[in-house]
């Protein structure tokens, strides 16, 4: 009986846990390092180069202010100013997802092989991303800079998993056609989105 | 057997026949011949088993329960295939996988057939089976498991062939566990059990039809042009020391 229950609890654990593996989904290639900073010079990549998030939403200072009754007016200015920064990055977050998206048509156009499946799943995210940047512009111009700031860390990384799939799709094209893309997209870029 | 019974076992052969034919037309067989073999076991089962229920051979179902203790043998073929797929000899990480594998079958194997309430209930026929797939299905799904976490936790890359193969393995033995585990333990769960199992048999063989429709191996890493270099560097040095070798020994 009493084997039979652990056996049982054993089967609910694993049972939760391939489901968990399986939505995490497969371990898969790590980029090459090299790809990573030819996507970087290709494509500019403002928002994902800021690497100071936790500093940006971290309301310490701000609290800090607050408790002062003589530095209140102060500590309103410091709010405002750092929504409008983390508005911006956000801001900047979201034409870093859309260079991305535009890249990586350019590739497969370009040569290098993927399937439908990927493509409607790149495209399925793509789109849901977006939706959750502008979400959370929303959110962070109505309550402020300090409201959310796990959701922000969550749709950064989601924006570097973005960055990583686009250079694992360069990793794919065919020797020989770097150039051609690369220049293709300078021509986009001057002539603008 | 009902009409229902007859609809759920007849998908699940088709699907395990679609996973054999892809198998054979995408020459798959060669590349992971265990779980072929065990795949082709499973569906020889299958059809001797709708063959015997409807035809009522007599000591059908002792065969048919035999059979099935011999598929539940079987399936450490693809745990195998799973393992050696997933860590190439040439990476120092398959001795580390080995070993955990092997202190990991060991315990749960001393713990749950050692550790047994009643070691007499291994000699009763009825409840030997459902035992035995409890016991295997534990084993062979914590090992799976520990491939996949082994694989995550290393960042070594999973194809789709193998990470659908061990999904949908790892799934099924999970459900079966919790399957005949309850059967014993509540009597009213007895009218579910005779279908949760073929439905998740079901699940597993979907999965696998869309893992290997077609060759997806785990990806092998590439040599960066540093290492390729280096390489070729250590080569040319280990020639020179050989051909010097080679001149002093002959006198040259």
């Amino acid at each position: 009986m009493n084997q039979l229950l652990l056996l049982l609890v054993a089967g609910v654990v694993l049972f939760v846990l391939f489901l968990v593996l399986s939505l995490t989904g497969r371990p898969r290639m790590s980029p090459d390092p090299h790809r990573l900073a030819e996507l970087e010079r290709i494509v500019p990549l403002n928002g994902l180069v800021f690497n100071q998030a936790e500093v940006l939403l971290n309301p310490r200072d701000y609290q800090m202010l607050r408790s002062h009754v003589g530095l209140q007016r102060v500590a309103r200015e410091l709010r405002r100013d750092r929504r409008n920064i983390v508005l911006l990055w956000l801001k900047l977050l979201r034409e870093d997802i859309l260079n991305l998206w535009r890249f990586r048509r350019l590739l497969v156009r370009g040569g290098a092989p993927a399937g439908l499946a990927e493509e409607f799943r790149v495209a399925a995210t793509s789109i849901l991303l977006l939706g959750f940047l502008l979400s959370l512009r929303v959110v962070v111009a109505v309550a402020g800079p300090f409201a959310v700031p796990q959701l922000i860390q969550l749709a950064k990384r989601q924006a570097e998993n973005a960055y990583q799939i686009s250079a694992e799709l360069l990793r794919r094209l065919p020797a020989g056609r770097l150039a051609e893309v690369e220049s293709q997209w300078a021509t986009r870029a001057r002539a603008g989105p | 057997m009902m009409l229902l019974d007859y609809m759920i076992s007849a998908l699940g052969l088709v699907l395990v026949a679609i996973v054999l034919w892809r198998g054979s037309r995408q020459s798959l067989l060669r590349h992971y011949p265990f779980f072929y073999s065990y795949l082709g076991y499973v569906f020889a089962l299958h059809i001797l088993a709708l063959w015997g229920a409807q035809l009522r051979l007599p000591g059908y179902a002792l065969v048919f329960w035999w059979g099935s203790a011999v598929a539940a043998l079987l399936r450490f073929f693809v745990v195998w295939e799973v393992f050696r797929q997933s860590f190439s000899p040439l990476q120092p990480i398959r001795q580390i996988a080995g070993q955990a594998a092997a202190f990991l079958v060991t315990g749960l194997a001393v713990a749950v057939f050692l550790g047994s309430d009643k070691l007499s209930s291994l000699y009763r026929a009825e409840s030997f089976f459902p035992d035995l797939e409890r016991k295997l299905g534990l084993i062979q799904a914590s090992l799976l498991l520990t491939c996949l976490f082994l694989a995550r936790y290393y960042a070594i890359p999973l194809g789709r062939n193998i990470w659908g193969l061990a999904l949908g393995l790892g799934i099924y033995l999970s459900i079966s566990v919790m399957n005949f585990s309850a059967l014993e333990l509540i009597d009213s769960f007895l009218p579910f059990w005779r279908y949760i199992r073929p439905l998740s048999f079901i699940g597993m063989a979907g999965l696998w039809t869309w893992a290997l429709w077609s060759y997806a191996p785990n990806p092998q890493p590439t040599a960066s042009p540093e290492v390729e270099r280096h390489g070729l560097e250590r080569w040319r040095n280990a020639w020179g020391e050989a051909r010097t070798a080679v001149r002093r020994v002959v006198g040259l």
